[in-house]
């Protein structure tokens, strides 16, 4: 059974958070938060859009009916399929073409586990490692 | 500052000058068609993926019943997509990333017009992707036993050419506005694919969305491309948004109006970086 203490605990989180917090990011602070928010919304409502209009063009305009509900959550869920299917993987492809970081974040582990460099930590979290 | 054209360039001919620019759209052609013979993986992404959609759309329309030319209607969709896709990422995106990776510079200090650097991009993204296309038409075709009834071989062929050379002149156009812009283009592109895949009527009739909103999207070349195939191979079922005859004026114009367009930026961007001795980065 593998045993996790709490250092390393602490570590795995802090890496999450920091890697979440570089891809939000990556991903939001090209421009203002309302463009940014627009962007969201409008990849999302166009897709989904495609499907209600090819849904009206056979049904005539109605909006009820459960298949309309079955084309709208599919199309909304299927932004997950994407981000983790496509975008993912593409992340992975493009950061070995263009920008090595995995390559440092890998041999950076690899030192961490076997030398004495210090987990990155922010100040006010530091206080909390165990000596 | 005042700078004087190169010596090379003035001293050629017109003749030499046509022959330096056929070479150099020969020679940025080549790994367009090229790549596509050596990266046999990218066959999966760009015709079983696309493909996949294409049934999935079918299948939409299938369960809700719809007519069976439907079905022929979102495989010519799903075909023109390749092109769409190929002008957005191939074309609009590309000189973005020629300056990422250096080779931007090498193109503007070419004695070849940057516009022959395009003509070659957008030729050899045309052959590769319609080859893509014509696969997707014909499995597509096979799988749900499609059966088009052509009006008119020639008319399809010029509203196809039309189609397409107003289309990559769009591209061309985008690619040398990209390069005022820096990280944005990125999400740019991604923001604007699935808004074009909706008001061009890819998988269903222009007409739904109303005269004003399909106006607007005519000045996308595809909107009214594939409307007029549409015609031309659906005759009975497929509900036109404006006649075939008006259709081919508008493309035609489109054509003009991108290629000039695309020569004007170029000539901008040309200046930007030759004369003001800068690559047009916003900080620069």
């Amino acid at each position: 059974m593998i045993h996790v203490t709490s250092s390393k605990r602490i570590s795995i989180w802090q890496t999450f958070r920091t890697a979440a917090w570089l891809e939000w990011q990556a991903q939001g602070n090209w421009t203002k938060p309302w463009l940014f928010l627009l962007y969201i919304l409008a990849r999302l409502l166009t897709a989904a859009l495609v499907l209600v209009f090819m849904y009206w063009v056979i049904s005539g305009f109605h909006t009820h009916g459960s298949f309309f509900g079955f084309l709208i959550v599919g199309s909304a869920a299927w932004s997950f399929v994407e981000q983790i299917m496509v975008r993912l993987s593409n992340a992975i492809l493009e950061d070995r073409e263009q920008f090595a970081m995995l390559k440092s974040v890998c041999q950076f582990s690899v030192l961490r586990q076997t030398s004495t460099i210090p987990p990155l930590l922010t100040p006010d979290t530091q206080a909390n490692v165990p000596a | 500052m005042t700078t004087t054209p190169g010596p090379y360039t003035n001293a050629m001919s017109w003749q030499e000058s046509l022959r330096l620019g056929l070479r150099t759209m020969l020679g940025r052609a080549y790994p367009r068609l090229i790549s596509a013979v050596r990266e046999r993986e990218w066959l999966f992404y760009e015709v079983a993926l696309p493909l996949l959609r294409i049934i999935a759309f079918v299948l939409v329309y299938r369960t809700l019943k719809a007519p069976p030319q439907y079905t022929g209607f979102v495989i010519l969709g799903g075909a023109m997509m390749a092109f769409w896709l190929n002008v957005l990422w191939m074309m609009a995106a590309q000189l973005h990333w020629e300056r990422l990776s250096g080779n931007l510079e090498l193109y503007l200090m070419a004695p070849a017009s940057m516009l022959w650097i395009l003509a070659g991009m957008a030729v050899g993204g045309m052959i590769a992707t319609l080859i893509r296309a014509v696969v997707i038409v014909a499995a597509g075709s096979l799988i749900f036993g499609v059966t088009y009834h052509l009006v008119s071989l020639p008319a399809l062929v010029l509203v196809f050419v039309l189609t397409l050379v107003a289309l990559y002149g769009l591209g061309s156009m985008l690619a040398s506005l990209y390069l005022l812009y820096n990280r944005e283009v990125w999400v740019f592109q991604e923001m604007i694919q699935e808004p074009i895949s909706l008001v061009t009527g890819f998988y269903f009739p222009i007409r739904t969305l109303g005269g004003f909103v399909g106006g607007a999207a005519s000045l996308i070349p595809l909107t009214l491309g594939l409307d007029a195939m549409r015609q031309l191979l659906f005759p009975q079922g497929w509900p036109a948004f404006l006649p075939i005859g008006w259709e081919i004026l508008i493309l035609t114009v489109l054509v003009m109006l991108f290629l000039v367009g695309a020569a004007w930026s170029f000539a901008f961007i040309e200046r930007r970086a030759k004369v003001e001795g800068r690559l047009s980065l916003k900080w620069q």
